[in-house]
């Protein structure tokens, strides 16, 4: 008999290309117990679309910073709802939201909306632009800015005139860097990277000492800008921002995955000096000032403030890294948690082709734990440390049943 | 083949070739009696499909022999080595009659699988945009049907990409099991799904997803620009 997952995907394959696409996609590689569709979700929990509960280490991909339906947010947002969404003007919230960012973040002096990363990791690049009369942008290679054609990983619809502005460096390898502002004097508009490296399919990075001081002193000494592309990481590292975490200061910053606890919102902000041109730079959309997500964003925004929600899900997380480590090293296992610990990255030594991860994360999906093989996971400060030992027990579990597998490639 | 270079508007009819010649071979494996097609450049504009030239299409030709229309072979080489030209003929007569083969077998998807990842094979080596694609890839694909071995694709490390037929004690990078004789007929005719196939678990991808993704995008495209006779 099929699941409800698997009929609700039957209908949604004749409706929708691929049925589920992008990163939520039931995708290769992915364990195929994992359910294509959720029901509900709470705190750290959710419940799949046929009634499974799942103790979740994903936080819808990083948007859940606070855990699922946080009671304070969302009555926030119910109280706006009440009064309206979207209208022809912005409200008062916005307004709000902006005070608020430029207060938390030291370098902003000002901040605008959108509703994806995407939208404003695309739009500073065109400010940096605006601003140098510059033409080139250097990202990291294998780093994720966004779904835009100068930076998605996909393949398809893709022109050559895409990427022909954009430039590519070695993470950690700032002479490398340097040796891109050489080739191109001049022309390069900016420098755009995360706060870490944090690639799908391959260990995390932190940067190495001195990295940051390094791109920084680059980005300076020509002129170019450097934004820091806070997406994934703003509010899992420091509630000032991540580059309060590697200590330095970028033009501009973009944030959006917890910014609003998974009410669609993104923000970027940027130093006083670039604030006439970006007023040059054309930013609107439907929905983007849509005061029922910046209500959210503002609840959830005071929350981390009141309650050092950064620090607490460091060290949640430290503890969650800690103890897998423990118990993979006893049963043999050599998993190492990369990354931050807020948001760790599983990897198994010896493992390059993720085979090892693949079937870990399956058994463990058997369980009923939420591991990514391939994305780093996240943290939420929903997760209790009960929740933790809870998920580590059953992770000892899938370790012991993995190590009875001698066939794994 | 391997030193071949086919020019840039070539490779489509160099692709075919190649995969006709990778059936033929599976086919003398399989004790099917066929010539063994092997195929030369004969300049830009010309392939031969025999070691001996006795068969050759221009390349617009030969996309139509592909397509199953008919296309005449250039005659004074066919009248050269007349009985041996006979025999490639009526290779790809054969060839064609295992695409169409309604009932699906494991000896028909062994066939086209080969052809179908010759066809990969050839744009991954020099379709250019292909090419800048797996640049920086290596490492060796593995296909079954079930528990069956198919065939796979590997990069040596000068960069060459090779198909072969034999299940060797080399490390896989990624491997594709088709769940059943179905899904493996569609998937060597480059009609799989990706995302909607993997979600209905129709095939079952493990290892290093972003060499996976890189090839079967690569080989859709190639199918796409490639024909082959129409059987779907
Ligand atoms: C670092 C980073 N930048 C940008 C984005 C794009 O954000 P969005 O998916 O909201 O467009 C993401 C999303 O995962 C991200 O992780």
């Amino acid at each position: 008999m099929k699941s409800n997952s698997e009929l609700i995907f039957q209908r949604a394959k004749k409706v929708i290309p691929g049925g589920i696409y992008g990163h939520v996609a039931p995708a290769a590689g992915l364990p195929d117990c994992f359910p294509h569709y959720c029901k509900k979700a709470s705190g750290y929990t959710f419940e799949d679309v046929d009634g499974k509960e799942w103790i979740d280490f994903m936080c819808g991909f990083g948007a859940i910073l606070h855990g699922y339906s946080n009671v304070e947010i969302e009555r926030a947002a119910t109280i706006q709802r009440e009064m309206g969404t979207v209208f022809n003007q912005p409200s008062e919230v916005m307004v709000e939201l902006a005070e608020i960012l430029v207060q938390k973040i030291d370098f902003a002096d000002w901040a605008v909306f959108a509703k994806n990363g995407s939208d404003l990791t695309t739009w500073a690049i065109r400010v940096a632009r605006e601003k140098t009369k510059r033409k080139y942008i250097i990202k990291a290679k294998g780093a994720y800015h966004g779904v835009d054609s100068w930076c998605d990983p996909g393949l398809g619809g893709r022109i050559p005139s895409d990427r022909q502005e954009i430039l590519e460096f070695n993470w950690n390898d700032p002479d490398h860097l340097s040796s891109l502002f050489k080739k191109f004097p001049n022309q390069i508009a900016a420098v755009i990277l995360t706060p870490y490296h944090h690639p799908s399919f391959q260990r995390s990075e932190l940067p190495i000492a001195g990295f940051w001081e390094k791109v920084s002193a680059t980005c300076n000494k020509e002129e170019a800008f450097l934004i820091l592309d806070d997406v994934r990481a703003g509010g899992r590292l420091h509630d000032g921002g991540s580059h309060r975490f590697f200590n330095f200061t970028p033009d501009l910053a973009v944030y959006s995955k917890g910014l609003g606890n998974g009410y669609a919102i993104s923000a970027c902000v940027g130093k006083a000096e670039h604030k006439l041109a970006s007023a040059e730079v054309f930013l609107t959309g439907s929905c983007w000032n849509d005061a029922v997500a910046m209500a959210a964003a503002i609840s959830s925004l005071k929350i981390s403030e009141r309650e050092g929600v950064a620090k607490q899900v460091l060290s949640k997380g430290k503890y969650f890294c800690d103890q897998l480590e423990s118990v993979a090293k006893k049963q043999n296992f050599p998993l190492t948690m990369t990354g931050p610990s807020s948001m760790p990255y599983p990897f198994i030594e010896g493992d390059s082709n993720l085979f090892k991860i693949q079937e870990f994360c399956r058994l463990c999906a058997k369980e009923g734990l939420y591991f990514h093989p391939h994305h780093n996971w996240f943290i939420s400060n929903a997760h209790t440390f009960e929740s933790i030992d809870n998920s580590i027990l059953k992770a000892s579990l899938a370790i012991d049943n993995l190590s009875r597998k001698s066939n794994l490639v | 083949m391997k030193n071949d270079h086919p020019a840039k508007e070539q490779i489509s009819a160099w692709a075919i070739a190649c995969s006709l010649s990778a059936a033929s071979k599976e086919m003398i494996e399989q004790n099917i009696w066929v010539q063994c097609l092997q195929p030369k450049l004969q300049g830009p504009s010309w392939i031969s499909l025999t070691k001996e030239n006795n068969l050759i299409f221009s390349n617009v030709n030969l996309v139509c022999v592909a397509g199953g229309t008919f296309a005449i072979p250039k005659i004074a080489c066919l009248l050269k080595k007349p009985i041996k030209s006979l025999g490639a003929l009526l290779t790809l007569i054969m060839i064609r009659r295992v695409y169409l083969k309604k009932k699906h077998t494991m000896e028909q998807v062994r066939i086209l699988m080969l052809a179908g990842l010759e066809t990969a094979v050839c744009y991954l080596n020099f379709h250019s945009y292909s090419k800048s694609i797996m640049a920086d890839e290596s490492g060796k694909i593995d296909f079954y049907l079930k528990e069956e071995f198919l065939g796979s694709v590997s990069c040596s490390t000068n960069n060459f990409w090779q198909t072969s037929n034999r299940n060797t004690q080399e490390k896989p990078s990624i491997v594709v099991t088709f769940k059943d004789l179905n899904t493996a007929y569609r998937g060597a005719l480059g009609k799989i799904d990706p995302l909607v196939d993997a979600a209905e678990k129709n095939v079952l991808i493990r290892g290093r997803i972003p060499l996976i993704e890189k090839f079967s995008y690569i080989s859709r495209l190639a199918m796409k620009e490639v024909p082959i006779p129409k059987t779907l």
